[in-house]
């Protein structure tokens, strides 16, 4: 059985693809869904999903959601060009499951600000904004 | 506010807000913000869209109006006084 790739115009794949499934898209907005496993080589030790992976899977969050809502065809290479305000309160455990959201902010010149956030049951895991660019 | 006081604000913005190794008033009216001038580049471009939409109460909405707004220090602090004389 062949299973549809979820996020195609992203090119990362397992076990650094961080998403697992796309709950919504919006006009700027997209949320996206993480099962953190004990068998995910990103899971640090303590059995915590240490805070680079999870800015990550905000950034391939933002990826996934710039895709979806430009018509361009070819997948464009794009990446993260920065961040700020990034912090995490509690990191997500083996077992849980993370919810990423994304909103598009600001687009200007192939840049786009994003503010990420990252949910388990609710409780906000971490949060950011993020830049990202499209080399020209 | 007269353009002196909207000149000086402006290149305090940008050595604060991107964080320019120089002081404001090392940098002259006329200096091209992108390229050879401060050498910002596109991230810098929409750091500053922001920071001068949120610290001016203007809007930048597309490149056509941010390359005329972005010509220079002056070209900018002559969008926003024309931007406020608008309201």
């Amino acid at each position: 059985v062949t299973v549809p790739d979820p996020f195609p115009r992203l090119p990362h794949r397992a076990p650094f693809l961080l998403l697992d499934r796309v709950l919504e898209i919006g006009e700027r907005t997209g949320v996206f869904m993480k099962q953190v496993a004990a068998a995910d080589p990103c899971v640090a030790a303590d059995g915590t999903l240490p805070a680079a992976f999870v800015l990550e899977a905000l950034a391939q969050g933002g990826g996934a959601l710039l895709s979806a809502i430009t018509d361009d065809r070819v997948p464009q290479p794009g990446y993260l060009a920065a961040v700020d305000d990034f912090h995490v309160l509690t990191p997500p455990r083996v077992g849980e499951t993370m919810r990423v959201e994304v909103e598009v902010l600001r687009h200007f010149q192939g840049a786009t600000l994003l503010r990420g956030r990252a949910l388990v049951d609710g409780r906000l895991c971490a949060e950011g904004r993020l830049t990202l660019a499209l080399p020209r | 506010m007269d353009r002196a006081t909207v000149l000086a604000e402006v290149k305090d913005l940008l050595v604060k807000g991107l964080r320019l190794d120089r002081a404001p008033a090392d940098i002259p009216d006329d200096s091209p913000i992108f390229g050879e001038g401060l050498g910002l580049d596109s991230i810098d471009a929409l750091e500053l869209v922001v920071l001068v939409e949120d610290r001016f109460h203007v809007s930048i909405p597309d490149e056509e109006v941010g390359k005329r707004a972005f010509a220079s220090v002056a070209a900018l602090a002559d969008f926003i006084l024309d931007e406020q004389g608008r309201r």
